[in-house]
């Protein structure tokens, strides 16, 4: 238990909408070792971003309810007090939102905004957070921290914004930073440079990353373990080479074959998914699933299956006919 | 190349917002055809200047110099009275599938909306609109009546394609038409264009950002950088053997859904350049590893490197190679 970070148990974000009660996390448990980067995917309205959102315990919106457990580094986050968050807002978990713009203050120069979490956290002084700042902005790779150090967040660009993002997040060197589609939105080859910038600073600062994304190229490489989410609940996860190559997931496959592939010839067709996400006010009883799926039975439709394990260590799947496994029964 | 004659022949296209020191030089001089029944796809970052050209094509925004022609017939002298029936052969797909429609209004109404313009009280208006909704796999019957506010992005896109048909157009201009949209209702909407284009006979600018996206779609491609083509050629060919390092990086940058990839040890560094002050010569060389005094001094002429495929640059990777 001693190098398990985070630890997951039986969480239910609930938010109370006029059209009833909608699941938006709907049971999930997992854990999350030191050192480790884990994807989360799925499309919109899976659930991930609601989930990153109470693991922080950012909770916006007043009609949602929480339950279950979510424990960072032995502190419980649910439940607890906005005073008692704050402590280990920084120190013990960050997050990196999706929308560079939208999480700066846009009318606060960007070396104040990296240095605020330096003053209250950690009480610096104010001359020693500037310092450290201006490191920060340096080691998150823009170009003449000084200057930048006074620069607005609308006199950048994106990807240099999302540097002023992540420099924040990581001023009071967190052990686990949840990264929400930190490159959406960005142009692909600034979306390397980001990437790359977020695995060389976990390595040097000994952090776990939690990368959630809707694009399945993003995880390929750069986690060790993968969770497929569909309609607010775990339909597979293992290691990213089983989620990749041994899928049993009927929706992990589907997911995995509709994106058009850069080393796939021209006019290839595309397999697609029938139908669209699942309105979650509307569930089935059974798999959330099912509508779409072509193998889906009548126990599809009543029951709703639970994870069961692969005989693959830490790989599991929610399927009541569940793909062979590309290697074989082992 | 064999002789096709081009539907769409776009020549030396500029484009400049502002005037004075201020100008921005949005569109830089592009040039290409696209032939009766091809896919050209424009593939490139934000800030390309990709949009604008596709929107010059239609004058959405006008065009300071250059010459389009559709079917032989150059549109971009003329007046905007007798351009708006040209444009009729010409339509144009959005990128926001939800705010390129009224919500307000019946989705059988949009669909029928440019004939309603242009050949009123046409007795077939409605059997047109249920065709058109059908093609586009909405059912007319449940969905005719609804409102396009009650439809998800890719409904709306749906709805944005009949449209796009009603008038039978000659060139349809996709915007970055899938790039809101969940992996697999993309997949429906790209599979759901290939099959249109067949029936219909349809000539494509596809313009998008997500390289193998444009790739699945296109019998040709053109990377554009800070307003200039600097490689186009046969989709197969130039991802296969980009010439371009430009085209180089960008599909090195590209992330492959396979854990067993190994592909970002090189990465493109820097951001573009300004627009408003764009490099002399060639417009890549402040990021290009390769760029030498030659290329600050002389702008790179396009120059074959096989069949159909063409590069702006002083020193092409496929030759240098061989």
């Amino acid at each position: 238990m001693s190098n398990e970070l985070l630890v997951v148990k039986d969480l239910h974000t609930t938010f109370a909408t006029a059209g009833g009660d909608l699941p938006a996390v709907d049971g999930i448990s997992f854990t999350l070792g030191e050192n480790e980067t884990l994807g989360i995917v799925g499309e919109s309205g899976s659930g991930k971003t609601v989930l990153a959102r109470t693991i922080m315990g950012l909770q916006a919106i007043k009609n949602a309810t929480v339950t279950g457990s979510v424990k960072i580094n032995g502190s419980e986050v649910v439940g607890t007090s906005e005073a008692d968050k704050r402590k280990i807002w920084g120190t013990e978990v960050a997050m990196i939102f999706q929308d560079p713009m939208t999480s700066l203050n846009p009318v606060m120069r960007i070396g104040k905004q990296v240095d605020e979490t330096l003053r209250i956290l950690m009480g610096m002084s104010k001359e020693d957070a500037k310092k450290r700042a201006i490191e920060l902005l340096e080691l998150v790779g823009i170009p003449s921290p000084e200057e930048r150090y006074e620069a607005f967040p609308s006199e950048l660009s994106g990807g240099m914004r999302q540097r002023v993002v992540i420099a924040t997040a990581l001023a009071c060197s967190p052990k686990l930073v949840l990264a929400d589609e930190p490159t959406t939105g960005l142009d692909v080859t600034i979306q390397a440079q980001i990437l790359n910038l977020l695995d060389e600073l976990k390595e040097k600062m000994q952090m776990s990353v939690i990368l959630i994304t809707h694009d399945l190229g993003v995880v390929a490489t750069r986690t060790s373990r993968i969770i497929v989410m569909y309609a607010g609940r775990i339909v597979e996860m293992g290691s990213t080479q089983d989620v990749f190559k041994d899928h049993r997931m009927p929706y992990t496959r589907a997911l995995l074959e509709s994106a058009p592939k850069v080393s796939n010839p021209s006019h290839t067709r595309l397999v697609t998914i029938a139908g669209r996400p699942p309105n979650l006010l509307a569930l089935e009883k059974g798999c959330a699933f099912a509508p779409r799926c072509k193998y889906a039975t009548d126990k599809c439709h009543n029951e709703r299956p639970e994870l069961q394990a692969t005989g693959t260590e830490g790989h599991m799947f929610a399927c009541w006919n569940p793909l062979t496994s590309s290697r074989g029964d082992a | 190349m064999e002789n096709r004659t081009p539907v769409l022949k776009v020549e030396d296209l500029v484009v400049n917002f502002g005037s004075g020191s201020k100008t921005v030089s949005a569109v830089a001089g592009v040039s290409f055809e696209v032939f009766e029944g091809e896919t050209l796809g424009i593939v490139g970052e934000s800030g390309c200047g990709k949009s604008t050209t596709g929107k010059a094509l239609m004058r959405i925004i006008e065009l300071t110099s250059g010459t389009v022609e559709i079917d032989g017939v150059n549109i971009s002298t003329m007046s905007k009275k007798v351009l708006r029936k040209a444009r009729t052969s010409m339509q144009m797909i959005f990128q926001d599938p939800i705010s390129s429609l009224n919500p307000r209004r019946r989705i059988k109404d949009i669909v029928a909306e440019p004939l309603d313009c242009w050949e009123p009280n046409r007795p077939d208006r409605e059997s047109i609109v249920v065709d058109l909704l059908n093609k586009v796999g909405i059912d007319p019957e449940v969905y005719g009546n609804r409102y396009a506010r009650q439809f998800s992005g890719g409904q709306c896109q749906r709805i944005s394609i009949a449209r796009s048909l009603a008038m039978r157009p000659k060139i349809l201009i996709c915007d970055e038409m899938v790039s809101a949209l969940d992996v697999s209702v993309q997949a429906q909407i790209l599979n759901l264009l290939e099959d249109l284009k067949k029936e219909y006979g349809l000539t494509l600018l596809f313009i998008a950002h997500d390289l193998a996206v444009v790739k699945n779609v296109s019998d040709r491609v053109a990377v554009m950088y800070l307003g200039k083509i600097c490689e186009i050629g046969p989709s197969d060919q130039l991802y296969a053997s980009p010439a371009h390092p430009y085209t180089k990086f960008l599909l090195g940058a590209a992330l492959e859904a396979d854990p067993d990839s190994d592909k970002h040890d090189e990465v493109l560094t820097g951001e573009p350049p300004s627009p408003m002050n764009p490099p002399s010569g060639c417009r890549f060389r402040t990021r290009c590893p390769n760029a030498t005094q030659k290329c600050a001094d002389e702008v790179p002429l396009p120059q074959m490197v096989g069949e159909g495929h063409e590069v702006a640059c002083h020193y092409p990777l496929t030759i240098t190679r061989k």
